[in-house]
């Protein structure tokens, strides 16, 4: 079966109270790529992503990924192929960082085995195999996200060592609380991610983050795209200034050549 | 906590053993102590068929149902609470939340003083229990109703719908209390306080199906509990169908602890810290949390129903004070447990 692997969307709105939060979108993630988000505070970013994920009702003339439509979906087998990491975290109760980690596997059904070594798996890529039996109550919150990010990870680990069906990944804020050296390490986790045929869709902050890792950048500005492509060629000087209302200097980093941003 | 999750997890069959023992044996006392004290070898003559026909009277008419109800009755009000903390994400959350309790007692006050039915009854069930029964279903299905729109139910409105019904359900009870004399007055403050002496063979085994069904429909759902506690978002993103799980746990609630009330009356205070007692032993896992739930919860009103009937015997103290007399002191010497204040 022809199957056109990406996340599309098309003519995404969303409003609340009258107020136009996003405003006819337009987007494209293919699988085996990762797409940054990037724009001010409170030009719609997080609110994309919701979107995307179902957490809100939006309209949308278009929203498939592999030609599924996300809205028709079943939860359950949704939850298998779609995983979604949000901005906050709110959970108080004491789980120890493994059973939170766990939980990601909850939509699968590949045995005990399977899924206690690709928790282990995840702990280690995500740096916190030595707080497995620490309660997630007591982590910092760097500690936490990386327990967070795990869980969906894991969420998303292929059953088997052949499957390789599309997964879609939404990120919102992934390096919130993280350390550089666990900002890095994330990045390529993600980019490991993407290259085995997942789209990964993120919100990031960090311009420079975005320029660097991602493949494809998405700019957004009081609910509305006003620019998508290549780092290199989307993210100059003038759209970063006039976006941020910044006087920001770009350079280009001296190994990938790709923008980089100054303040 | 007490014991870390993959302790927990290993011996899980022995810690589930050793809770089954201590209510093993909190039935065992229950049975031999009473008015009228029946010692091992009465309770073995029983076993056996060989006993008095007064003494097994006693066992079979009195002791056993009610020992039996007091089992159920805890259990299902333990787990009614295990999963109202987890719907509303809440260790601090409780069944009455939804308005049960104050349903409940409206209902019997309008059965007590305005039909001035007390002792009659159809089915082996008085008409009070009836009115109970009555009361709290229809208040926990407008809380329901409330706080459900056609994209779903709001936790957080149904804590408010809940708390305003609890209030208007409260005001019915108290112009009823104004109204009533000081027999009626007696019988109610009685009835609110609880007690399991309307114990029979009918409402022991309603109360355990109900209880039975409770705590299979909640168990079978314990990973979507679990999930829960993540956010209601993040529930739906691993997959669980968070309506579903609410409109299922409401529906437990309302059935087992409106049956629960309506037979003992009020004994609210298993709901709250049973779970929340549990919790701090083994962790929030609902995998654990609702079978040792269910377990403590009984051992809890078993034990409090043998002194209820024990202490100042042949005349009964109301059970619910009891509970809370005896539960209270061990729920603060758990929070003084130094491992509290680090979760």
């Amino acid at each position: 079966m022809p199957c056109n692997k990406a996340l599309k969307i098309r003519q995404l709105s969303y409003s609340v109270s009258h107020k136009q939060l996003l405003n006819n979108i337009d987007l494209i993630a293919e699988c085996g790529q990762s797409t940054a988000i990037i724009g001010p505070n409170g030009a719609g970013k997080s609110t994309l992503l919701k979107a995307v994920s179902g957490a809100i009702c939006c309209t949308a003339s278009e929203m498939e990924f592999c030609d599924k439509n996300l809205k028709q979906w079943k939860v359950d087998q949704r939850a298998c192929s779609v995983a979604v990491l949000s901005q906050e975290n709110s959970l108080e109760f004491p789980f120890s960082c493994e059973e939170v980690v766990a939980m990601g596997r909850i939509p699968h059904s590949s045995g005990k085995l399977k899924d206690r070594a690709v928790v282990q798996a995840v702990m280690a890529l995500m740096d916190i195999t030595h707080l497995q039996r620490r309660l997630y109550t007591q982590l910092s919150g760097g500690e936490k996200q990386r327990t967070q990010l795990a869980r969906v990870f894991a969420q998303l680990w292929p059953d088997r060592e052949d499957d390789s069906s599309p997964r879609l990944l939404l990120l919102d804020e992934p390096t919130a609380y993280l350390d550089l050296g666990h900002q890095q390490q994330l990045m390529n986790v993600i980019r490991d991610f993407a290259t085995a045929n997942t789209a990964v869709l993120m919100v990031l902050h960090d311009v420079n983050l975005a320029a660097q890792y991602a493949d494809k950048v998405v700019v957004l500005n009081e609910g509305i795209r006003i620019a998508e492509g290549k780092a290199g060629e989307v993210l100059n000087e003038r759209l970063l200034s006039e976006l941020f209302a910044a006087d920001l200097k770009t350079f280009h980093h001296p190994e990938t050549n790709r923008p980089f941003v100054y303040i | 906590m007490l014991i870390p999750p993959h302790i927990v997890d290993k011996y899980w069959p022995f810690i589930l053993l050793v809770a089954v023992f201590i209510l093993l044996c909190a039935t065992f006392l229950s049975l031999v102590h009473g008015a009228l004290e029946i010692g091992i070898e009465d309770l073995w003559r029983w076993i056996n068929g060989t006993g008095d026909s007064a003494t097994n009277l006693v066992i079979e008419k009195l002791r056993f149902p009610r020992t039996l109800l007091a089992v159920a009755v805890g259990a299902v009000l333990a787990i009614s609470g295990a999963a109202t903390q987890g719907l509303f994400r809440n260790p601090l959350a409780d069944p009455s939340l939804v308005g049960v309790s104050a349903g409940a007692t409206a209902g019997a006050a309008i059965v007590i003083v305005l039909l001035h039915q007390a002792n009659t009854g159809i089915w082996g069930f008085t008409f009070v229990s009836l009115g109970a029964f009555a009361g709290s279903l229809a208040v926990v299905s407008f809380v329901y109703r409330l706080a459900s729109s056609r994209s779903g139910t709001r936790v957080s409105t149904m804590l408010l719908a809940g708390l305003a019904f609890t209030f208007l359900a409260g005001s019915v009870t108290g112009l009823l209390e104004f109204f009533a004399d000081n027999e009626q007055l007696r019988r109610l403050s009685l009835w609110r306080m609880g007690g399991l002496d309307a114990a029979n063979v009918l409402s022991v085994t309603l109360m355990l199906l109900v209880g039975a069904i409770c705590f299979s429909v909640l168990y079978v759902q314990k990973n979507a509990l679990n999930v829960i506690l993540l956010g209601e978002s993040e529930a739906r993103h691993l997959g669980i169908r968070v309506n579903l799980l609410k409109r299922s746990v409401i529906v437990c609630v309302a059935a087992g602890v409106g049956l629960a009330v309506a037979l003992s009356g009020t004994i609210a205070f298993i709901g709250l810290i049973i779970p929340h007692g549990v919790r701090l032993i083994v962790g929030p896992n609902h995998r654990y949390l609702l079978p040792l739930s269910a377990i403590f919860g009984a051992v809890l009103l078993v034990f409090a129903d043998t002194l209820s009937r024990t202490v100042i015997a042949p005349t009964e103290l109301p059970v619910g004070l009891v509970t809370a007399l005896i539960g209270a002191p061990v729920f603060i010497s758990l929070l003084r447990n130094k491992h509290y204040a680090l979760q």
